[in-house]
């Protein structure tokens, strides 16, 4: 790893531990209240926590589907991955609220099956992208696929809330889920995000060297050893565990795995082992900023945290389309 | 000693059509063996059967050892394959590219030890792509980006190298440099297989050859035996003539 490099993973950690801390700072409690300062940073650290976890799970995401793909315009909310997680939490909500009571036992808590129907729904997208990735290497059919794949699950997740719309309370708890955001985020939500979060980091970063060698291509990376169909198997798995744990304690936030890879690339380069450690520190950090905004908004109710992602990442994710379209013009 | 490489009786079947049909041939270390046919003859195709990219019938085996008992790394460090062009269009520097040639020397997910770091810098030395090592790869020259997928060859540390129309779009300095650095490798004991489709520099720069047509083999042995009027006649459909045309070679 050269100097400028380990010099500019420096600068990520350090900038990023300051916006965490920083972010305790920010809040409508008074932190002057001695009675109530104690509760108020445990507040604050819980959201912060989750936040930045679900910001590393899909910052790491995104850069593993850029290189898997070969496509700098893809992350897991373009192709469709946290629509299906978020549908999949949908639905395990609400048949966690309709299961018969003999089938609910008392240990299994709601918190508990959303991670696995996130899982299952990010899988799903992840497996029907892949298979039409075999039908064709086409940039746009994988980019339209992911579009299809997220229209298509937002508008069965939208079926699902008005369906749910008979039961008050089942409304209520999908709706709270659809919109997303870490108000709400307790210690429960951290502790369940964090085993899932820091597996799918560290997996995905254990892979790197071959992801690596994938830039290349299948055939080139299949020459010099690489086991493709077992890359390509393993990391999107982890892809999807990484993103049905961010949906699971976030919601589904758009972008930050397009957004924060595209940010670091200039200073850490595009090597996977030196751009996921980064993208894990700067993704947990980005979204951790994003809820300061939210929290800091002047609106009556708190704005879903995707809001703010998808205000950044729209006019990014339109001007490198641009920038594509340009570059594939000149050859 | 067995052969580099050995090609018994291998065809290539696309559905119903037969792109490579009862090939058989072989590449002694030592030398430099051309690969040689017109458009469509299965040259590329049998040279993507020998390195695993193209499912075969019959038998090729590296060093005397069947290459479908050797599992990918094993196979990744006999055989070292430069494609006519690399696919890769990201920025990583030339030395991180030369580097994915040692990714089959370790276990696991293959982090670079000392060694492998020698192996790069021998590789980059021999190649002639010390000067570049640490530039983009996308943004050198077709010639450079060349000499960089040779020395990520040559970094597997193979005995058997093989090349897909490695003169192609190469300017003539280009083009005689690579043939020296062929007829070094092979003055070192690795095996060398080429496909060309220049007759003139197989002739000039191979040992032997193998001439296909639609995807047969036509001839094979010395290659002035296989480029000689009557193979080149049957299988081009053109008359070989002497010609005092301009030559060229390298500057002293």
């Amino acid at each position: 790893m050269t100097t400028p490099v380990r010099y500019s993973l420096a600068v990520v950690a350090v900038v990023s531990a300051l916006v965490v801390a920083a972010s305790l700072l920010v809040g409508h409690g008074d932190l002057g209240n001695d009675a109530l300062v104690g509760a108020f940073l445990e507040l604050r650290a819980a959201r912060a926590a989750a936040a930045f976890l679900s910001g590393a799970a899909l910052a790491v995401g995104g850069v593993v589907l850029q290189t898997l793909f070969r496509n700098p315009l893809v992350d897991p909310s373009i192709l469709g991955t946290t629509s299906g997680a978020s549908l999949g939490g949908q639905l395990a909500i609400v048949a966690f609220q309709l299961a018969p009571r003999w089938a609910r036992p008392s240990f299994l808590v709601p918190e508990m099956v959303l991670p696995i129907g996130c899982l299952a729904g990010a899988l799903l997208a992840l497996v029907i992208l892949l298979a039409v990735l075999r039908q064709t290497q086409s940039e746009l059919a994988v980019l339209l696929t992911g579009f299809l794949l997220s229209s298509l699950f937002l508008s069965a997740g939208a079926l699902l809330v008005s369906l749910a719309q008979d039961s008050y309370e089942l409304a209520r708890a999908v709706v709270s889920f659809t919109l997303g955001g870490v108000g709400g985020a307790g210690i429960r939500h951290v502790l369940l995000g964090l085993p899932l979060t820091c597996a799918a980091v560290v997996a995905l970063w254990c892979w790197a060297r071959p992801l690596e060698l994938l830039l290349s291509g299948e055939d080139e990376a299949t020459t010099l050893g690489v086991d493709v169909p077992q890359v390509r198997f393993w990391t999107v798995v982890w892809v999807a565990v990484g993103t049905a744990a961010a949906v699971a304690i976030g919601g589904n936030v758009g972008f930050v795995g397009l957004i924060v890879p595209h940010a670091l690339r200039p200073f850490v380069g595009i090597a996977p082992r030196r751009l996921l450690p980064a993208a894990a520190l700067a993704g947990g950090a980005f979204v951790v900023l994003c809820d300061v905004a939210v929290r800091a908004a002047p609106t009556r109710g708190e704005l879903p945290l995707g809001v703010i992602t998808g205000l950044v990442g729209g006019p990014l994710f339109l001007v490198l389309v641009l920038r594509s379209q340009r570059e594939a013009a000149r050859g | 000693m067995a052969d580099a490489l050995d090609v018994q009786s291998v065809s290539v079947r696309f559905g119903a059509r037969e792109a490579v049909a009862d090939v058989s041939f072989t590449a002694p270390h030592g030398g430099v063996t051309a690969i040689l046919g017109p458009n469509g003859a299965g040259k590329t195709t049998l040279l993507r059967a020998v390195i695993g990219l193209a499912p075969y019938a019959g038998t090729i085996a590296v060093d005397g050892l069947d290459v479908r008992r050797l599992d990918r790394r094993e196979r990744a460090r006999r055989i070292g394959y430069v494609p006519q062009q690399s696919r890769l269009d990201a920025p990583l520097s030339a030395f991180e590219v030369v580097a994915q040639g040692r990714y089959a020397h370790h276990d696991g997910f293959g982090r670079l030890d000392a060694g492998d770091r020698d192996a790069i810098t021998d590789a980059l030395r021999r190649a002639d792509a010390v000067a570049f090592a640490s530039r983009s790869f996308v943004e050198l020259s077709h010639g450079q980006r060349k000499r960089v997928l040779i020395a990520r060859a040559l970094a597997t540390g193979a005995r058997l190298i093989l090349f897909d129309e490695p003169t192609a779009s190469l300017d003539i300095g280009h083009v005689l440099a690579f043939f020296r650095l062929a007829r070094e490798l092979a003055a070192t004991g690795r095996a060398v297989v080429i496909v060309l489709h220049d007759l003139d520099e197989a002739l000039r720069f191979s040992d032997t050859a193998v001439l296909l047509r639609a995807g047969r083999v036509a001839a094979c042995g010395a290659a002035a035996s296989v480029i000689a009027p009557g193979p080149v006649r049957e299988v081009y459909g053109v008359e070989l003539v002497p010609s005092d045309a301009l030559g060229f070679r390298e500057a002293p």
